[in-house]
């Protein structure tokens, strides 16, 4: 199932999400892919790239914490987004939020 | 000690140009050929910069550009998306470990955007600096800034509106579908000022540039020589902007 979702969470900047997730839709379920775009800050931004793919696999319940681990990984410095955005994003789309 | 910095004014270029300018610069200051650099510019035609990170079609009007001939580029910054029209552009750049380019970006969003508000108060003009990355006149966002880290080095942009034509502004970019065109228009009148309009008179590109030169100069403690581009970085320029900036690949990476 895909999700397209948007919003800005406090502390952030304007997120849009597109997200391929495995049914049935909800916490459990493992990305497939993810799409990030949006006004937030990602230094070095040619890096960004690889987190998004490092994401595949995850289950949505864990994004947050795997967002941030991959960032630290991969030396990605992150202003305006953050993995409990980007979870919180995808999850509030379950709740019909 | 004032640090050596050299300061650049390019007049008004293609947005194309601008941003591959930018990118030479920040080669030079890396290559250690160049000293921190400042650079005052404008945009001609009027241009649509995309923040890195933003997809085009979700942001830009490009049909509507292309009948208004307003270019649309992709910065190397985040950020989000700048009608380039009345305004000023400033970019800086400067070694990383300088003691204006800290490790943290929100703290070097604040060291450097403290010359912009030192340059708007010589004009007559009390602001804030607001984080992330705006400056902000009695309530109005009047400038936004958006900085990347390359080759060691910090490169920071961003404008300061002389005037706003929000209504054109909005016919260019897209509205999201729960606001009213109307509506929204209205909000961002609200929110958004400009030099002309705070200060109730017309303000010129050269009488602002002087003033944040002037402010970033005594703000950032520098020792300021005037001068112009290297034959090195116009030719790097004119390249990135052919081989990058133009090019849909780079325009429409997202």
């Amino acid at each position: 199932m895909r999700i397209e979702t948007m919003g800005k969470p406090e502390g952030c900047k304007l997120l849009r999400v597109s997200v391929e997730l495995s049914d049935p839709a909800g916490s459990d379920s493992l990305i497939g892919w993810i799409s990030v775009r949006g006004d937030f800050f990602a230094v070095p931004e040619e890096g960004f790239e690889a987190l998004e793919k490092s994401l595949s696999g995850v289950r949505v319940r864990d994004l947050a914490e795997v967002f941030e681990t991959q960032a630290r990984k991969l030396g990605i410095k992150t202003l305006g987004i953050s993995g409990q955005a980007l979870q919180s994003l995808i999850e509030g789309n379950f709740h019909g939020r | 000690m004032a640090d050596k910095a050299r300061i650049l004014f390019t007049g008004l270029n293609s947005a194309f140009f601008n941003m591959g300018l930018d990118e030479a610069i920040l080669e030079s200051v890396a290559a250690g050929s160049c000293p921190p650099t400042l650079r005052f510019y404008g945009w001609t035609p009027s241009a649509i910069s995309l923040g890195y990170f933003q997809g085009i079609h979700e942001e830009v009007d490009t049909q509507a550009c292309r009948e208004k001939g307003v270019d649309i580029v992709r910065r190397i910054t985040g950020g989000g998306a700048v009608f380039h029209d009345t305004e000023v552009t400033y970019s800086i750049v400067i070694p990383e470990g300088h003691r204006l380019a800290p490790d943290s970006i929100t703290d070097s969003y604040a060291i450097l955007c403290a010359g912009i508000v030192e340059g708007l108060a010589i004009l007559g003009v009390g602001s804030e600096f607001v984080p992330i990355n705006d400056i902000v006149s009695a309530g109005r966002k009047i400038s936004g800034n958006a900085q990347t880290r390359k080759k060691g080095c910090l490169l920071q942009h961003g404008t300061i509106l002389l005037d706003v034509d929000v209504e054109k502004m909005f016919s260019l970019l897209m509205v999201p579908k729960e606001k009213a065109k109307g509506k929204l228009i209205e909000d961002v009148k609200a929110r958004v000022g400009s030099l002309s309009a705070i200060l109730g008179r017309p303000v010129g590109f050269t009488e602002t540039a002087s003033a944040l030169e002037e402010g970033f100069v005594s703000a950032l403690g520098l020792d300021p020589v005037r001068e112009e581009p290297k034959e090195e970085e116009l030719a790097l320029a004119h390249r990135l902007a052919e081989e990058k900036f133009s090019r849909s690949w780079w325009v429409h990476k997202r």
